[in-house]
């Protein structure tokens, strides 16, 4: 329809640049030439992994200033603590020559360690899913990034692969720490290795199971609201409310029922979860007797349903 | 190949239309769309970037789908939203670096890319401090330097100069002109305000109530109307009698002459009769059509296609 060469820019008001130019008030904007980019174009897969990684370094408040490392350093700490204790008293116990009778007694070995930490790495969840997401709403960041070369669910799900794997660390490191100063520790090292290394894939299910569910499930909430305190509180509901809940429930109508609705309970999941991965058919709430491979079901449905919930979300967002 | 294709695009929000059976080719150069408030600029840019789907029609950027290939499109075009968009903790070279890599440019490139674009933007020891102490003027610039940091074919800037003062303004828009002329980016300028769109573009398209008015080179908006305003040091009724003599169409304003040339031999005309009188001239000037003209008209023969 309507068309026209490129020498038609000949206006030539602004200069032709030459060293200084272009800036009327007091040519505050130097011309040192700018440059083609002829260099490769890396796809879409490299903008994702980029993303992805600048999140997880986000997660941790690394690249930040010291107090956006308190909380997810202080969480680790607290996590960590016990398992550094545990292989302190270990260490102790062997030198006294009562390590069986220590092993025995220690209520802090990989089967209860989520018992353990499950609140610390369910805080963390609460805690980091609004700081990977609420800015970026919060501040129209978005348009920029959905701007760039990825589709809108990439973004969803490389803040997911960044919150999930900054807890999956936070939920095996300890236990990894259990696991060489065990091996360490031991008299007859090479058989020791041997012992431990079957524990390995219970942990690392259970790691897995625990940082996709709680990532997950805090992303999909905090996608909905651009206030960090709304998205923290909103974390909390969805995973006390339905603990209580199944408590109560247990209390008033039996345990049945509670073991029922415990399937929906995230912190109960994974505690079912957890009794799975280390060999227990039964588990449940007080009294109650759930199959465990149901909650094991139950995690990776909701875990699926969040991913779906967050995906969505950032597919209908308006930037 | 056309750098924009629009084909009897049509944006509807529920009962509200937003664009309406747009059909336009442009080629690569420096555009400007114009319209006021609410005309559909910002919707056609977000079309464009495929952040928003088309009701009905279809889209290209350098005959690519922006629906179908959205992500293909997005790696050669740069986008500057009309809202602030820039995250208060981060400095400018993380935030820049960081969207180089999402437009796919290696690490070690995309810093690069972010130094050389930040010098070009007029950003020197304020990159390494958070965004949230900078200046609306500072601001604007770092939302150009992430458009141009993946050096895309197009830009795609909407409304650049909000909120910017008289001299942030001239500097932006100078910024922007040479951007388009010197490294050969096209760019698709959106503004309301004409003064804008005159001073950058070479190319027109002005949008009203999400309708195509017109789209043409600038020069044909604002070209010479082939009257030239002649100004005395004094009353200029014995020129303008003289020259109406002459055989000169003309209307007399106080000390100006406004008087209607067939061609280039009126000129002549003029200097010779004035030096004739002994009349002090003060300019002899082709009136221009300015801009504003479009939108007094009201219908423009010819617009809509």
């Amino acid at each position: 329809m309507t068309t026209r060469g490129p020498g038609q820019a000949d206006r030539g008001d602004s200069g032709s640049g030459q060293v200084v130019a272009a800036g009327s008030a007091g040519g505050s904007i130097y011309d040192l030439g700018y440059r083609g980019y002829q260099g490769v174009r890396l796809g879409r897969r490299h903008a994702v992994a980029s993303l992805a990684r600048q999140s997880f370094r986000q997660s941790w408040g690394l690249g930040r200033p010291g107090r956006a490392k308190i909380v997810p350093f202080g969480l680790a700490a607290i996590a960590t603590i016990p398992a550094v204790v545990a292989l302190g008293v270990a260490a102790l116990a062997q030198q006294l020559g009562a390590a069986q009778m220590a092993d025995a007694a220690s209520p802090i070995r990989y089967e209860t360690y989520y018992s353990v930490v499950g609140q610390v790495v369910f805080l963390f969840a609460a805690a980091q899913a609004p700081e990977l997401l609420v800015r970026d709403q919060r501040h129209r960041v978005l348009a920029l990034f959905f701007s760039r070369a990825i589709r809108r669910e990439d973004y969803a799900i490389a803040k997911l692969l960044a919150l999930g794997s900054a807890m999956l660390l936070l939920v095996v490191f300890p236990q990894l720490l259990i696991f060489v100063g065990r091996i360490l520790l031991a008299s007859d090292i090479p058989s020791a290795i041997t012992d431990e290394i079957p524990k390995l894939p219970p942990i690392l299910g259970q790691a897995v199971l625990t940082a996709w569910l709680l990532a997950g499930l805090a992303l999909a909430l905090a996608a909905f609201t651009p206030r960090r305190a709304y998205a923290t509180a909103a974390i909390f509901a969805a995973v006390l409310v339905p603990l209580v809940a199944v408590g109560a429930i247990g209390e008033l109508s039996g345990a049945d029922l509670a073991g029922a609705v415990s399937l929906i309970s995230p912190a109960d999941i994974l505690e079912g979860a957890n009794a799975f991965v280390y060999g227990h058919a039964h588990a449940g709430p007080a009294g109650a007797d759930v199959s465990s491979w149901l909650y094991v079901l139950a995690a990776i449905v909701m875990a699926v349903v969040a991913t779906l919930v967050l995906v969505l979300r950032y597919r209908r967002i308006e930037p | 190949m056309a750098l924009i294709r629009l084909e009897t695009l049509t944006k509807r929000y529920g009962p509200v239309t937003a664009l309406e059976d747009l059909t336009l080719e442009l080629e690569p150069g420096i555009i400007g769309l114009v319209g006021s408030n609410g005309a559909g600029k910002s919707t056609l840019i977000r079309i464009l970037l495929g952040l928003l789907a088309p009701t009905t029609g279809r889209a290209f950027v350098m005959d690519l789908d922006v629906t179908r290939q959205g992500t293909a499109v997005r790696a050669l075009v740069g986008y500057m939203p009309e809202h602030d968009a820039l995250p208060p903790d981060l400095p400018a070279t993380e935030l820049v670096t960081h969207m180089a890599e999402l437009s796919g440019l290696p690490r070690s490139a995309a810093r690069e890319r972010t130094a050389d674009v930040l010098r070009h933007v007029g950003l020197y020891e304020e990159r390494y401090r958070p965004i949230g102490g900078y200046s609306t003027g500072m601001r604007q610039r770092v939302m150009l330097a992430q458009a141009l940091v993946h050096d895309p074919r197009l830009l795609l800037l909407d409304e650049p100069t909000n909120g910017l003062d008289p001299a942030g303004r001239e500097d932006m828009l100078a910024l922007i002109r040479r951007t388009g002329t010197e490294f050969g980016i096209a760019i698709l300028l959106a503004s309301h305000l004409l003064g804008e769109i005159e001073r950058v573009c070479d190319f027109l398209v002005a949008i009203e109530s999400g309708r195509l008015v017109r789209a043409a080179p600038l020069a044909t908006f604002t070209g010479r109307t082939g009257v030239v305003h002649v100004e005395l040091d004094d009353d200029a009724a014995v020129l303008g009698a003289r020259l109406s003599g002459a055989g000169l169409a003309l209307r007399v304003d106080g000390r100006s002459l406004f008087v209607q040339l067939g061609d280039g031999a009126g000129f002549d005309t003029i200097r010779d009769t004035a030096t004739d009188l002994g009349a002090g001239l003060v300019r002899i000037e082709p009136e221009r059509r300015t801009l504003e003209d479009l939108f007094r008209d009201e219908v423009v023969p010819g617009g809509v296609p």
